[in-house]
């Protein structure tokens, strides 16, 4: 074991209780400050209402806040939750784990998906949700130890910074000869001098034997664990079998999972291969749809794309069996052994990269203009390490380097860092200088919101300007898809509860590309539905890449093809035969709106949840500078003929870039009211009482929320 | 001959694409992307990426993942 120096503080003894069909009906509430310890019950409303996963977390987080909280208040909550399914092996995407706290981006709640076993581990420990409130004085390790059935909470003082060490030791230290029993979340450095801290989640490699980890990566979550003095939180869990979760009826969960895991394991090598090239794949295909970010979103494709796609990436990463749960065939968690950094703390030395993925390729990679697949891996490395969110990092800087270009910041502001799009060792050193908290990386890591008005207040920059580039809703970074063609994924981003992330909708191919959905209703109403069935899957601690990035053979000859209707029907069957509550395929997109009407409110609650916060910059809509219209000028000139019924003979570019942008703004505007109706929302964006009452969520306090702000019907 | 998926063959003709292939095959027009050989290939390229003969074709049938 390795000598840490670890002094406990708190040992608090607890009964495990019996999982039942999916839940260990109990949550764990943990004060970082006073080292208070209880567990609430999970009672059956609670089940009915929020499910599970960020069900659970929001409620918690809900019950902990007040309308006066910020991110760095003691009573904001770090929660953490998994979902009645989670912790299921061998139904393919069925280990993740869920994340909520209120953003030091937004403000408001974010919520991030993550793999790993702490999830699981934590519900087979006892516990369907923890939440984590309190200041700690100094740095503070939470260990829950299922098999011993203890919470033991030590002072840590002198600990790895960096979350790639320390995941090795505290595996190896609480891991007592069996380190595949632990998993590990921490951060890093990073996540102390910036707002994009990041959690990392870990899971025992036993064949490479290692912890490796997934990131809990958007909104600044890692952020608050650090303010917070949470040097880590560690869970201790043994045996798994599709008995743990005591499924209300085993036979028919072990039939759905292996129809899915079978059907993956079919298709997978025909389709993406995610088993081999984990989300690389879609690298050149964003690429030659001109989808892939350039240079700070203004391009969607570029020579140097394909360099960073799979077919690279294949011949890098390691190669094996790479899931991030037990049994999952999809198998998508791939890294690099032996990566040598050629700069920072590592430099030199071999480490194992995890990753990266498109996000990270496209963010750190094409979208800061560098087309080197290992210059993108010692940025993905060195995030992970300092915890940081790759798709901030890569969004922000990106950010900065056209600011740079453009002359709106320069080296005195910059500290002599030459920030040119392509300049990959001045990423690299931005980066290092957030994990050391230093020089321009202090400004950059506060996120695109607040550069935007430090430019402007301090460099005097054109705030217009930097508001049409500086690719951020709600304060959050956008993930990584060029959104000026597609209609549809701009209301995807901009249309969201915590901000502009992908993983609630992702319409840019169903609309672009096949255009499913070319009238506005047939756009809200997948505005509506897929929004509403992403979120279930993190009601219920799994992965979505098992329902619609492995598609069946007949699936185009089914009535909605985009919907994968086979695989939600196989998902209900998963529900019913784990919880017992027996639900058709429509019931789960019910079971999401409560949450996400909830969330909505949530927000509101918070300062934000109205028509105003969902506005998205121009950037995403289309061409903010002349240059980027002439790179498409066909394009663009056609639709304005074409669509517009506009007369462009003798216009100069500069009133061509101004009347097709009054026509795409016009066009958002109109998006918002469709999908506001659709969802059962005021034209201010609030769910109405009638929306509230007929999903059950009209608690009096969520009554109260929306009488303050005026809605009353 | 050129073999799409795991049961269809349809006979190669000198200079045949990828979007000769799959105006061709039932549901290939749905496809964003397609792998000849392992390698993918997007719609944007479909009419200049020549297929060989001989070639295992894929369909991908649709890019909706993220």
């Amino acid at each position: 074991m390795t000598e840490l120096q670890l002094k406990s503080l708190k040992v608090h003894p607890y009964r495990r209780p019996a999982i039942d069909k999916g839940y260990a009906n109990q949550s764990l509430h943990i004060d970082i400050g006073t080292d208070a310890v209880e567990i609430r019950p999970v009672d059956q409303r609670m089940k009915d209402v929020f499910v599970g996963g960020k069900g659970f977390d929001l409620w918690l987080l809900w019950l902990a806040v007040n309308e006066k909280t910020r991110w760095d208040s003691p009573e904001n909550g770090v929660c953490v939750s998994s979902g009645p399914m989670g912790g299921t092996p061998g139904y393919p995407g069925s280990g993740k784990s869920i994340v909520t706290t209120i953003s030091p981006l937004t403000g408001i709640p974010v919520d991030s998906n993550v793999g790993g076993y702490f999830g699981p581990y934590l519900k087979f420990a006892g516990f369907d949700a923890l939440c984590v409130t309190g200041d700690a004085e100094g740095e503070k390790v939470v260990f829950i130890d299922g098999i011993d059935e203890k919470i033991e909470i030590f002072d840590a003082p002198g600990l790895a910074d960096d979350a790639y060490a320390l995941s090795a030791a505290l595996t190896e230290h609480f891991g007592q000869g069996k380190p595949v029993d632990i998993s590990v979340v921490s951060t890093g450095s990073g996540a102390r001098h910036t707002r994009w801290g990041c959690l990392n989640f870990t899971w025992y490699d036993t064949k490479r034997r290692r912890a490796r980890y997934k990131q809990a990566g958007r909104g600044g979550i890692g952020t608050v664990f650090a303010q917070k003095g949470i040097k880590a939180l560690v869970v201790r869990w043994g045996h798994v079998s599709l008995d743990t979760n005591h499924p209300a009826d085993k036979d028919a969960l072990r039939s759905v999972a292996k129809l899915h895991s079978k059907e993956i394991v079919e298709l997978d090598p025909k389709q993406n291969r995610m088993a081999k090239v984990g989300t690389t794949h879609l690298v050149p295909i964003m690429n030659a749809h001109d989808c892939l970010p350039v240079h700070n979103f203004r391009y969607g494709s570029h020579p140097g794309g394909n360099n960073l796609g799979e077919e690279t990436y294949e011949h890098i990463f390691d190669p094996g069996f790479d899931g991030c749960w037990r049994g999952c065939t999809v198998a998508c968690a791939h890294g690099v052994r032996d990566f040598v950094p050629m700069t920072g703390p590592y430099q030199g030395q071999r480490v194992f990269v995890d990753g990266p993925e498109y996000e990270t390729i496209a963010g750190c990679g094409s979208n800061l203009g560098i087309f080197d697949p290992y210059t993108v891996l010692e940025l993905n490395f060195y995030c992970d390490a300092y915890g940081l969110d790759t798709i901030s990092v890569g969004t922000g800087i990106a950010f900065v380097m056209e600011c740079y270009e453009a002359g709106v910041i320069d080296t005195s502001h910059t500290e002599g860092l030459e920030l040119h799009f392509g300049n990959r060792l001045a990423a690299l050193e931005l980066l290092h200088q957030m994990g050391r908290g230093e020089g321009f990386g202090r400004i950059v890591g506060q996120g695109i919101r607040r550069m935007k008005q430090i430019f402007a207040e301090r460099f005097g920059a054109d705030p217009a300007f930097l508001a049409d580039i500086g690719m951020e809703s709600k304060g959050l970074e956008f993930s990584e898809y060029m959104t000026k063609e597609s209609l549809a994924q701009q209301g995807g981003y901009g249309l969201t509860l915590k901000g502009p992330q992908h993983d609630e909708a992702w319409l840019i191919f169903l609309d672009m590309v096949h255009n499913f959905m070319p009238t506005f209703d047939q756009k809200a109403e997948a505005l509506h539905w897929f929004p509403m069935f992403r979120t279930w899957f993190s009601l219920c601690g799994l992965c979505k890449l098992p329902w619609n990035d492995i598609v069946p053979a007949d699936n185009r000859e089914t009535p909605e093809p985009a919907k994968v209707v086979k695989h939600v029907q196989w998902y209900a069957e998963y529900f019913s035969a784990v919880t017992g509550r027996q639900v058709g395929a429509d019931d789960l997109i019910v079971m999401s709106e409560k949450v996400y009407n909830f969330q909505r409110i949530f927000n509101l609650r918070m300062g934000g949840g109205r028509r105003a916060d969902d506005t998205i910059p121009y950037r995403a809509m289309g061409p903010v500078t002349e240059a980027e219209y002439l790179s498409r000028q066909e394009r663009y000139d056609g639709q304005l003929v074409a669509v517009w019924q506009e007369s462009i003979e003798g216009l100069s570019t500069a009133e061509k870039v101004a009347l097709l942008r009054r026509h795409r703004e016009a066009q958002y505007e109109k998006l918002k009211d469709a999908v506001y109706q659709r969802r059962g929302w005021t034209a201010d964006g609030i769910p109405t009482l009638a929306t509230a009452r007929r999903l059950g969520i009209d608690f009096p306090e969520v009554v109260a929320v929306l009488e303050q702000h005026g809605v009353t019907e | 001959m050129v073999r799409i998926g795991d049961e269809l063959e349809i006979s190669w003709t000198e200079g045949m694409t990828v979007g000769d292939l799959v105006d061709r095959v039932p549901g290939g027009r749905d496809c964003a992307a397609v792998r000849v050989n392992g390698r993918i290939v997007a719609r944007p390229n479909f009419h200049r990426t020549p297929v060989p003969d001989g070639a295992q074709v894929y369909l991908v049938p649709m890019i909706v993942g993220g």
